[in-house]
This record gives structure tokens, C-alpha cells and sequence, in this order.
């Protein structure tokens, strides 16, 4: 057990270093305290926040627009990257929309998007399935190019349909490929979902960070990055957790 | 008496490959006819086609001219009225043995119990019934192309395509896999369409065997391997043996030289 939390300790150690960095530079007082304070209060803040509904109200709803938006996304991203590996058209007609859609910053369509479809929910929802979109549909579609074609053979030797070569290879196959990209794209989701909380909201994590600056005292600040670092960091791990169970094989 | 069809029967086959940079004839003109439950392998040197050859017979790829049948029927696209053994392991490795084996079952509709049955029957005629739980990853590879061979007999096809199946492996564990597969064809009583570059192997195994020449396919020689049945691994030993293999050998080494190229012969069943 002990030995367990230790290597946890040395997996972490950067972290570690950093916070004992910032301890010193609290306790020195090298800069003014109103900048640097101490963690262990950053920490005593975040402890109050975590115990009272502020944080438990807002944190459902961004939860709830963070995880609508990305099953959005991955609903529509992986089985449209496999069809663009299987099906010539497909691909021509999505490979543009890729290419020059990338390199957009997104985040600048939220005004716009605002302006369609109001400023709840629907409107960040819609821009972090936007977001996420983009490395989910390219990490499928490479990956499905990649599955070794004697599986898809193999299969039409046993007298698969396309049905049959959708759901028990090609996905499957492919899964390795589609976990790339919704890792990449769950801390998008997350990412999206506060800015445009901060931008323009009344509830929400990012609604509660901007509201903490507000009253321009730091320690308050910190406290909700921190939450917002913590929660990014589980739903990574269940993330992970999930992709164990699915890929065993690989 | 009506004329009854042939396993197999393919007729001036060609296979062009077209690349961006060129074009690669890997099949130049083949005929071959397999009659109804012989065992027929193919030898020729590495890249000669005799893969594209199985690929276009099991309906992968297209040929570029040519006639293909299976049992008087036009193949155009694969179906599960050729078993196909591919060269490499096409085993899914997301699922287990016993998975591995239901997959062409499952999706042909068989009932449950009777897939069970199925599964475990061939399961154990190639001695892997102990293993149904094991990934494929988990296994060696010799008991990896006996779960692909089980996977194919399992959805009853009418003729079994095998490419090199036994090519990974080593003498000793190969000498097994064929007295088993000779076993399991034995019973079956399917034609099988066989591919090595194992002339002792081919010798072994075959009623007949073909010689390819090298690049672009074409048949040099077509050998009728008149051992009885049931035959076993002693057969390695005797002189008839060596004289069929340093027959072929010849075959082989005679093209590796000087490339003739002699009108493709048709085997008559
Ligand atoms: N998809 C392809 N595109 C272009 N050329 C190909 C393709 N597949 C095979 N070839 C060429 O066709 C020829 C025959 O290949 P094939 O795989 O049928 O040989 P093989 O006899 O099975 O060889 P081996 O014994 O090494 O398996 C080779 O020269 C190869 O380069
Ligand atoms: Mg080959």
C-alpha cells in the first residue's frame, strides 16, 4: 500500500516538484502574497468549494454539456471516419471539410453560434461537438485504413454484409485508432465547454472560475483551476478505465 | 448421365496488376481443372502469383480475364462456399477461440445450440477444444492455423483454398499440421486447393501436383502423385518419395535458369 502511494508519488514527481517550487516561493515571499498564495490555502479553498453546492450545481451542468457534446461527436465521428476508409465519395467529399475546417479556431464561430441558437446549452454543445469532430473523424479514418484487409476478407469469406462488417470488424478493428481520438478530444470537450462558459453564462465551471476572479482574490482563482485540473484528470482515468475493458486484446 | 461440374475450373486465367508507376502481369494465362474431392497443390517460387492465383479463385480480387468457376458456378464475389486460409493469421484478435469459430455461424443466423455443437466439434477434431477461451495472441502459431482451418470448416464450405498455411512453421510442428490436415480431409472429403513452396510438402499431401514457372505465373507442369491413402509420415522416406520431389525440383530449378515458358496444361478429372 504504502509502496503503491510512493510510486504514484514518483509517476507524479514533476507535479510534486512544482508545488514544492511554489510552497518556497510562498514562504520566502519573493513575490507578494496576493500572487503567490501558499497551496495549502489554494487547497483549504477548494475543500470549501467541493463541500458546497456552488461547485455541485455548476459542475453537473458543465458535465452535462462536456459529455452530451463529446457521445454527439463520437456517435457521428467514428462511424463517419470508417465509411471515409471504406467508401472513395465519402471520403472526397469530407476530406476538404477537413483540411480547411482544422485550422479554423472554432471558438471564433461562438458568437455566431450564439446568435443561432441562443446562449445555453444548445450553442456550447454544439461547439464542442464541433470541436471534437475533427480528432475523432481523423484518428478513425486512419486507423480503419489501417485494419489489415484480410480481416475484412476473412469476414466476406464467412458471408458478412456490410452490417455485419460494420459492427464486428471494421469497429472493433478500428477501436485502438478510435481511443486515440476521443482522448484527444474529451479534454477538448472540457476546454470548450468552460470558455464558453467563462464567455457567456450563469452556471457552469467556467461560469464559477470567471466568478471567482471577479472578486480578484487569487487563492479563489487557483482553487478552481485546481477543481478544473482534478476533474479533466478523473475523467481521463475513466476514460482509460473504459479502454482497458473494450481493448484487452490489443 | 448429366456431365457433373468439376470443384473447380478456371480457364486462361490473366491477372494484370495496375500501379501508378507500371503494370504487373502476375497471372499470364493458367487453366486448371480440380476434379471433385482431390487435393491439388500449387508450388512455385515466391512472387510467382500463386496467391493473386487463390485471392481471385476465392473471389477477393478481380481478375483481368479469364474464366473461374467453382463447382459450375462463375465466382464473382467471396462467399462462404469456399473456405479461404489466408498465407497470414486472419483470426480476429478481439475475439477467443471458441469466438473465432462461431463468427461465420453467428452471422449466418445458425441457432445457438446448434453453433455450440458446431464450434465444439471442430474445435476438437483439430485438438484445440482446451484452448476456446484463449485469445489468438495467446497462441502458437501452428495452433493459430489450426483454429483458421476450424473457423473454416465450421461454416461447411464446398472447397477449401489454403495459402502456404503452414509456411511459418517449423519441420517438425508442419510434419504434424499435414498428417492432421490429411486426417480432418480424410473424413470431410472437400477439394482442397492447396498453395506451398514446400515440394515435399505438395508431394506429401497432393493427388496432384502444378508447378508454377516464375513471374508471370504460368503452369510448367502438372504431376499426378500416385501414393494410396492413407499415407503417412514414412512416406518422407521412401525412394518414390525423393523421385516426385527431385522431379519437381528440377521442374523448379530448370526455370530459375533459362526461363521457358510451356503452354499451360489442363488437369483432367
Ligand atoms: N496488390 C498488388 N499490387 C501490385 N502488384 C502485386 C499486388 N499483389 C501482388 N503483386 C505482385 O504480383 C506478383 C505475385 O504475387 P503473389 O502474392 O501472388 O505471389 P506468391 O506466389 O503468393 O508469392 P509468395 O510465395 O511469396 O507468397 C508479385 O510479383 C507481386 O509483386
Ligand atoms: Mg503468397
Amino acid at each position: 500500500m504504502i509502496k503503491q502511494i510512493w510510486n504514484k508519488v514518483v509517476d507524479y514527481q514533476s507535479i510534486f516538484i512544482l508545488l514544492i517550487v511554489w510552497e518556497v516561493i510562498a514562504a520566502l515571499g519573493i513575490m507578494p502574497e496576493r500572487l503567490f498564495p501558499s497551496m495549502f490555502v489554494v487547497i483549504g479553498v477548494a475543500y470549501d468549494l467541493a463541500i458546497s453546492p456552488l461547485l455541485w450545481d455548476n459542475l453537473s451542468v458543465t458535465m452535462v454539456r462536456v459529455l452530451s457534446g463529446f457521445t454527439i461527436a463520437a456517435v457521428i465521428g467514428v462511424p463517419l471516419g470508417i465509411m471515409m476508409s471504406r467508401f472513395n465519395l465519402m471520403n472526397k467529399l469530407m476530406q476538404p471539410m477537413l483540411s480547411i475546417g482544422y485550422p479554423i479556431p472554432r471558438v471564433a464561430l461562438y458568437p455566431i453560434l450564439v446568435f443561432m441558437l441562443g446562449i445555453g446549452s444548445g450553442s456550447k454543445i454544439f461547439l464542442i461537438v464541433l470541436e471534437c469532430l475533427f480528432p475523432i473523424i481523423i484518428n478513425t479514418y486512419y486507423g480503419a485504413l489501417r485494419v489489415n484487409h484480410i480481416y475484412v476478407w476473412a469476414s466476406q469469406n464467412m458471408g458478412a454484409n456490410h452490417f455485419n462488417m460494420f459492427w464486428k470488424v471494421l469497429l472493433p478493428a478500428t477501436a485502438p485508432s478510435i481511443f486515440t481520438g476521443l482522448r484527444i478530444a474529451l479534454p477538448l470537450a472540457l476546454i470548450i465547454s468552460i470558455l464558453t462558459e467563462m464567455i457567456s453564462s450563469t452556471e457552469g465551471m467556467g461560469y464559477l472560475l470567471s466568478f471567482m476572479s471577479s472578486s480578484l482574490v487569487q487563492e479563489n482563482v487557483l482553487a478552481s483551476v485546481m477543481l478544473i485540473a482534478i476533474l479533466g484528470y478523473l475523467m481521463s482515468v475513466i476514460l482509460d478505465i473504459i479502454q482497458k475493458k473494450f481493448i484487452f486484446w490489443h | 448421365m448429366t456431365k457433373k461440374h468439376a470443384a473447380m475450373e478456371i480457364e486462361n486465367l490473366r491477372k494484370v496488376y495496375s500501379t501508378k508507376k507500371e503494370e504487373v502481369v502476375a497471372i499470364k494465362d493458367v487453366s486448371l481443372t480440380i476434379p471433385e474431392g482431390k487435393f491439388v497443390s500449387i508450388v512455385g517460387p515466391s512472387g510467382c502469383g500463386k496467391s493473386t492465383f487463390l485471392h481471385i479463385v476465392g473471389g477477393f480480387i478481380e481478375k483481368s480475364s479469364g474464366k473461374v468457376k467453382v463447382r459450375g458456378k462463375e465466382v464473382e464475389k467471396p462467399g462462404p462456399d469456399r473456405g479461404m486460409m489466408f498465407q497470414e493469421s486472419a483470426l480476429f484478435p478481439w475475439l477467443n477461440v471458441f469466438d473465432n469459430v462461431a463468427w461465420g455461424l453467428d452471422i449466418q443466423g445458425v441457432a445457438k445450440k446448434e453453433r455450440n455443437e458446431i464450434v465444439e466439434k471442430y474445435l476438437k477434431l483439430v485438438r484445440l477444444w482446451d484452448f476456446r477461451n484463449q485469445l489468438p495472441s495467446q497462441l502458437s502459431g501452428g495452433m493459430r492455423q489450426r483454429v483458421s482451418l476450424a473457423r473454416i470448416l465450421a461454416f461447411d464450405p464446398e472447397v477449401l483454398l489454403m495459402d502456404e498455411p503452414f509456411g511459418a512453421l517449423d519441420a517438425q510442428t508442419r510434419e504434424e499440421m499435414q498428417v492432421e490436415l490429411l486426417r480432418i480431409w480424410s473424413e470431410s472429403k472437400k477439394s482442397v486447393l492447396f498453395v506451398t513452396h514446400d515440394i515435399e510438402e505438395a508431394v506429401f499431401l497432393s493427388d496432384t501436383v502444378v508447378v508454377f514457372s516464375g513471374r508471370p505465373a504460368v503452369i510448367s507442369e502438372v504431376i499426378d502423385i500416385k501414393f494410396p491413402r492413407p499415407r503417412d509420415l514414412n512416406l518422407y522416406k521412401s525412394a518414390e518419395f525423393r523421385d516426385y520431389r527431385n522431379q519437381i525440383w528440377d521442374m523448379l530449378h530448370q526455370e530459375h535458369h533459362k526461363p521457358v515458358q510451356i503452354v499451360s496444361e489442363v488437369v483432367n478429372g
